[in-house]
């Protein structure tokens, strides 16, 4: 372990500084953006694949939402004590089924949560691959940090909301709406390209 | 006055289980408490901020891929700081052409009272652009010893050089830092 004897005694009368103590009172940089989204991106390729490839500045923010969101869907799906397993009915557009009312009702909705999840879970992977493309043009880009802004509120919430209760089963829904309005966006636009045509995004609502 | 490293910051033993496993709620938390000590010493030694976002940046993919097998026999941080600082030597190596003549000639060792800097030092913008002034390896002695605590012969092995090159690294730097100050402080006089 490095020592820490390089001090010297404190400052002398005419104002002249020890040299290490001048170098340890500088303050801290702050760097002019955080590197957190890269590393991200690159923790889920790693985890994803075997690429050997590290994405690098101005690479795209979205793996990191996947991540995350993978990382919470993991952290929900651990068997809780005393709780049930199985998955509730969820249609094809991902809709979960209403609540019976009862007092059993967070008990449907931690029911519906492994379906929702799952459903989640498939949008991502595909988002996943569509938004590999480096070439995006830049207004699919910001369409992308739109929608993955939108997805990180989402995940806030969900991070606060009780496991099983019908708020975070309602989240899982709309986080689902996101995932799948996205894809449809993103799908399209891979779509338009191949035809060679234009993706207009201006006509693209995000609400 | 003994201060510790920017990088001593303890972290709970819970928190590393959780980023060992890949949670990425974790890893961002270890991210945020230590992105600043590690640009900074990025910054500090490499002397250019887009060097110094990469380092950052390869220090926390290598942290992270490498993170389970860290042992914890040595605090985390002691950990973390290594891989930056080995990230921040390798670029520095890089540069080694760089050197300006003459700069691994012996130089004498530094009399007491050249261990201190003109009260200009305390003013942070004029000694971190003092700083930037010097030449690469020199300016990574100068941090390495004096900020960061190494021993010069933790320097020497970190550099590949001898104690006495680094012994000599540090009396140029110092002696340098202290007319880059001093120069600066003359229109002013």
């Amino acid at each position: 372990m490095p020592d820490f004897d390089h001090s010297q005694p404190d400052p002398r009368s005419d104002g002249a500084v020890p040299i290490a103590q001048a170098l340890q009172a500088l303050p801290l940089d702050a760097p002019p953006r955080s590197a957190w989204p890269l590393v991200a991106a690159a923790m889920s390729t790693a985890a994803t694949s075997n690429a050997s490839a590290r994405p690098r500045r101005g690479a795209a923010r979205w793996p990191y939402a996947v991540a995350a969101a993978a990382a919470l869907a993991l952290a929900l799906l651990l068997p809780m004590p005393g709780g049930e397993s199985g998955s509730a009915p969820v249609d094809a557009g991902g809709a979960l089924a209403e609540a019976s009312g009862t007092p059993a009702a967070n008990a449907t909705a931690d029911l519906d949560l492994p379906a929702l999840m799952q459903e989640s879970a498939r949008l991502e992977r595909l988002i996943a691959a569509v938004d590999a493309d480096p070439l995006q043009p830049a207004d699919a880009l910001v369409l992308g940090l739109a929608f993955e802004d939108q997805l990180a509120g989402l995940d806030a919430e969900l991070a606060a909301a009780p496991r099983g209760s019908r708020d975070a089963a309602r989240l899982w829904q709309q986080r689902v709406d996101v995932l799948s309005r996205y894809a449809e966006l993103q799908s399209s636009r891979r779509l338009l390209a191949s035809a060679g045509q234009p993706f207009e995004t201006t006509l693209v609502a995000l609400h | 006055m003994t201060r510790t490293s920017a990088f001593a910051i303890d972290v709970p033993e819970t928190l590393l289980g959780r980023a060992r496993r890949r949670d990425a709620s974790a890893c961002e938390q270890l991210y945020r408490c230590f992105e600043r000590p590690v640009y900074s010493t990025a910054l500090k030694m490499l002397g250019c901020p887009d060097a110094a976002m990469d380092a950052l940046q390869d220090t926390f993919m290598k942290a992270f891929e490498k993170l389970p097998a860290f042992r914890g026999d040595a605090p985390f941080w002691g950990w973390l700081r290594q891989i930056a600082i080995n990230e921040c030597l390798m670029r520095l190596r890089g540069r080694g052409r760089d050197e300006p003549e003459g700069s691994e000639a012996f130089e004498p060792d530094l009399l007491e009272h050249e261990g201190l800097l003109p009260p200009q030092a305390a003013d942070a913008a004029r000694l971190t652009d003092a700083l930037r002034q010097l030449p690469d390896r020199t300016r990574a002695v100068l941090w390495l010893y004096h900020a960061e605590g190494h021993t010069h012969e933790e320097i020497a092995a970190l550099l590949g050089q001898s104690v006495s090159f680094s012994k000599s690294q540090l009396a140029r730097g110092t002696r340098r830092l202290r007319a880059l100050l001093q120069v600066t402080e003359a229109p002013h006089a």
